[in-house]
């Protein structure tokens, strides 16, 4: 398809509002026009999902679009609609069955349709989906197709097939964190030859984003730095850490302790509350975010200046993933990494609860009654296995395997925080980059109170309008006069 | 005022120091399973007018809780788990039927489910504080598929230049039917056009309470709201919009309601059953449900006028809960399990509201 750079330049200032692409955008647009398909790596904050949204508009054809997590696609349905965008539909198990019927009925008429893999694998949804021409089929988190990778998902490896039978359309496999051996995992996971793929691939190092790791002797002291480094701090950011339960904890001793407008935010917050502080958080009403890894966020905040990981992840993408969040201004931030030894058996514990045992494989595959007793995730990647007429004793040998491989990401996580060097040059190096030059903007190890200072990262911003700890709710009358605009 | 009050202490009020009580029938109530059996047992152990309360209780929470009484010496508990008062916490339990006694939620989720009200309403105070403000580029909470179409339908039945106004003083006059606090409260967690309100945690710390004890006034609030809302009256047309979609006339499911009606034209169960092509059985289920939760329920109708002496004699020396079917149907063989289970329901105590 013949395109011209005006056009395109129209549309992304008519309904995305912006006079100029960002790295990488414009590029990847170009290669989809001609039906390349395309992996596509760009770091985290770089306009991933214009692309395909783009093309939306440009090709008159629906896109589809495959994302692994409920949260993940009720977030870019909500995007599309405050764009102004109404002929979008997440397919999901939210929808209840007349809601199903209708937008199975009605597919033809969205401009974009997420879905969620295992939704794919409904006879129903295939065979709506069949009756369409896609203009393009997007694979969003495509990382998750690699059992290399962290965030493995069985459901993923079907989409090969989705692809074929829907007409094998042009394809953009989208990815913020794929090391080579990754993207050459996705490639076949497709079913596709490295010459049918065009692999676009930016840097996801985040120059902006000085990197920190703080060694603690005790889980005392690291709460006293976490403490004395909030009141430093000046900006608003995020306190990544690896449970609900501490999370909780932690966020009341911030509001006590610190002075700064805090929040918890995790899976156990309800769906109102977590808008509410998505929203507070954005407006600059809350200071500090108390947020769960393992828990993906909508919050599209761009002047974030901090994120601190109260416990390490479990492995390096999830580490960049996490610390992208800041700095998306493209304005100096810090990425702080609290460290005590022994907390690497924290997300190993994690790791090892993930995957069911030898003993447990077996009884799986051999005693069909017990299956309904196994956890629902545990029961779904076993039921794959089990369709794909796999024994008990491969099933047991890819999940040592897997098992193996995570353990692989923690000690190169673990290699990260006792690095004694650059730690860009350890984070980059496991991404296959070039080393990247160290300067006094780059890293340090145990200096983030002098590093903050030197960045200006302790300017306080005008206060005022915060949601202090404890403050008095506003009388009904006021509150309902604001709501609906009204003056007394 | 109990600001300290926790789910533990809530569940203090269903308990007994003379009989050893199931928690599974707790959690089953509670979380609104509707089974004759769970109902029936939920009517003695005073647990309907909290039914279906807490439909997202997970079993494990309901455990820890318990565990939480026990470690606390205000329970104690048998090999097959059921449980029995202390003592203590007896004298616990007091203090907190005192406290609770101030919430009327009247059984209200045995006709809907309160959070999806909660819900709806949340999202049509949204849309409609954004339209005040001519904004109509925003993120909309996202809830159920059968929550977004419903609120959606409200707005487009109700838009108008005079809606915001209109929303507004239907609020105001609910509002002043409650204390000033707990309207303080409840309006303080609406969502609107930048102003979000605050969060649970948010208005727990305004409050100095327990999360439980928001929960349960902000449970209590929509109740409030419910009932106002509902009640008959045209100076509400908006709110009363809002609320009747979710809510069902009868506390009975659609189909035991249905069975009901059938029988009490008819009068012959058969002929119920034939008439709905489905078993006698099911038949039987749904007039108990009915029988547990319709005040007026015809027992006259279905059980003899007279029973034998002996069974009498039986029946009388015993509270209904330690009646055994075995025993009963030695003593006269004819008595069906049915019959059994409705004379249960008509002499025991039923609790309908609080
Ligand atoms: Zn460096």
């Amino acid at each position: 398809m013949q395109i011209d750079d005006k056009q395109l330049y129209k549309i992304l200032q008519s309904k995305f509002g912006f006079s100029e692409f960002k790295p990488g955008q414009l590029d990847i647009i170009h290669r989809l026009c001609l039906k390349e398909n395309v992996l596509a790596v760009l770091p985290t904050g770089t306009g991933k999902s214009l692309v395909y949204q783009l093309l939306g508009y440009l090709l008159r054809q629906p896109i589809l679009v495959i994302s692994p997590l409920i949260s993940l696609i009720d977030d870019q349905v909500a995007r599309l609609n405050r764009l102004g965008e109404k002929h979008v539909i997440g397919l999901t198990s939210k929808l209840d069955h007349n809601q199903r019927q209708f937008a199975l009925n009605h597919l033809q008429d969205y401009r974009f349709i997420y879905l969620s893999p295992e939704m794919a694998n409904q006879p129903e949804v295939l065979n709506a989906l069949r009756r369409l021409t896609f203009g393009l089929f997007v694979i969003d988190e495509a990382h998750c197709l690699s059992q290399w990778g962290p965030d493995f998902r069985p459901d993923y490896l079907k989409l090969k097939d989705l692809r074929k039978q829907l007409g094998t359309p042009t394809t953009l496999m989208l990815t913020a964190t794929a090391t080579e051996a990754v993207r050459q995992d996705i490639i076949q996971k497709m079913a596709l030859a490295s010459d049918q793929v065009e692999q676009v691939v930016y840097s996801v190092d985040r120059p902006n984003i000085y990197l920190e790791v703080e060694h603690c002797q005790t889980s005392a002291e690291k709460k006293e730095k976490l403490i004395k480094l909030l009141q430093t701090l000046g900006g608003s950011g995020i306190v990544y850490f690896s449970s609900k339960k501490i999370a909780n904890q932690m966020t009341e001793l911030i509001g006590q302790q610190s002075g700064r407008s805090v929040a918890a935010y995790h899976a156990d917050i309800d769906l109102q509350d977590r808008y509410r502080i998505q929203q507070q958080f954005m407006q600059g009403k809350l200071d500090v975010i108390c947020a769960t890894s393992a828990f993906g966020m909508g919050i599209d905040k761009n002047n974030i200046r901090f994120v601190i990981h109260y416990h390490m992840p479990g492995n390096l993408e999830d580490y960049l993933q996490e610390i992208g969040r800041a700095g998306r201004d493209q304005q100096e931030s810090i990425a702080i990494l609290l460290y005590t030894a022994g907390d690497e058996y924290i997300p190993s514990t994690l790791n090892m609860a993930s995957f069911p045992s030898a003993t447990n494989v077996q009884t799986f595959f051999m005693k069909p009654e017990s299956r309904a007793s196994f956890e629902p995730d545990q029961k779904q990647l076993l039921d794959y296995y089990r369709n794909q007429n796999k024994s008990a004793q491969e099933v047991s040998k890819i999940f040592e395997n897997r098992q193996l491989a995570k353990q692989t990401n923690l000690m190169k996580m673990l290699a990260f925080v006792n690095e004694n060097g650059c730690l860009r040059q350890n984070l980059l190096a496991h991404f296959d980059e070039e080393e990247p030059k160290h300067d006094e903007q780059c890293c340090g190890i145990d200096c983030a109170l002098d590093a903050i200072s030197t960045l200006h990262l302790d300017t306080k911003d005008i206060p005022g309008g915060k949601i202090a700890y404890g403050s008095s709710l506003i009388p009904w009358q006021t509150r309902l006069n604001q709501l609906f605009s009204q003056k007394n | 005022m109990k600001k300290d009050l926790t789910f533990s202490d809530f569940l203090l009020q269903f308990l007994s120091t003379e009989e050893w009580r199931r928690p599974k029938v707790l959690l089953n109530n509670l979380i609104g399973r509707r089974t004759v059996s769970n109902l029936f047992w939920g009517a003695q152990y005073g647990l309907l007018p909290f039914f279906n309360l807490f439909s997202k209780l997970s079993a494990d929470d309901f455990e820890l809780a318990l565990k939480r009484l026990h470690k606390r010496g205000l329970i104690e508990s048998q090999q097959d788990g059921k449980v029995l008062l202390t003592k203590t916490g007896k004298q616990e339990q007091k203090s907190v039927i005192d406290y609770i006694s101030q919430f009327h939620f009247r059984g209200i989720g045995l006709h809907t489910n309160l959070n999806n009200i909660q819900q709806c309403l949340n999202l049509v105070i949204q849309i409609t504080s954004e339209f005040s403000y001519q904004n109509n580029r925003y993120y909309p909470l996202q809830y159920s598929g059968q929550t977004m179409a419903r609120a959606k339908q409200w707005f487009v039945k109700n838009k108008s230049i005079e809606l915001p106004r209109k929303l507004h003083a239907e609020l105001t006059d609910f509002l002043l039917t409650i204390p000033a606090d707990e309207a303080n409260a409840f309006t303080n967690s609406m969502i609107g056009h930048d102003d979000f309100g605050l969060t649970d945690q948010q208005i727990e710390t305004a409050l100095n309470v327990t999360p439980f004890n928001w929960k349960l006034r902000s449970l209590s609030l929509v109740a409030a709201f419910v009932k106002w809302a509902s009640a008959d009256s045209d100076t509400h047309f908006l709110c009363q919009q809002i609320v009747s979609p979710w809510l069902t006339t009868s506390a009975l499911s659609t189909s035991s309601a249905l069975s009901y009606q059938l029988y009490l034209k008819n009068t012959n169960l058969q002929a119920v059953a034939n008439c709905r092509r489905v078993k006698l059985n099911t038949i039987k289920e749904h007039l108990l449900e009915a029988a547990i939760l319709t005040p007026s329920f015809p027992f006259q109708l279905i059980l003899p006028n007279k029973f034998s002496s002996d069974l009498e004699t039986y029946l009388g020396a015993r509270t209904i809960n330690q009646w055994q079917f075995d025993e009963v149907s030695k003593l006269d063989s004819q008595f069906s399990f049915f019959e059994f289970r409705l004379l249960q329901i008509e002499r025991g105590h039923i609790q309908y509201a609080n």
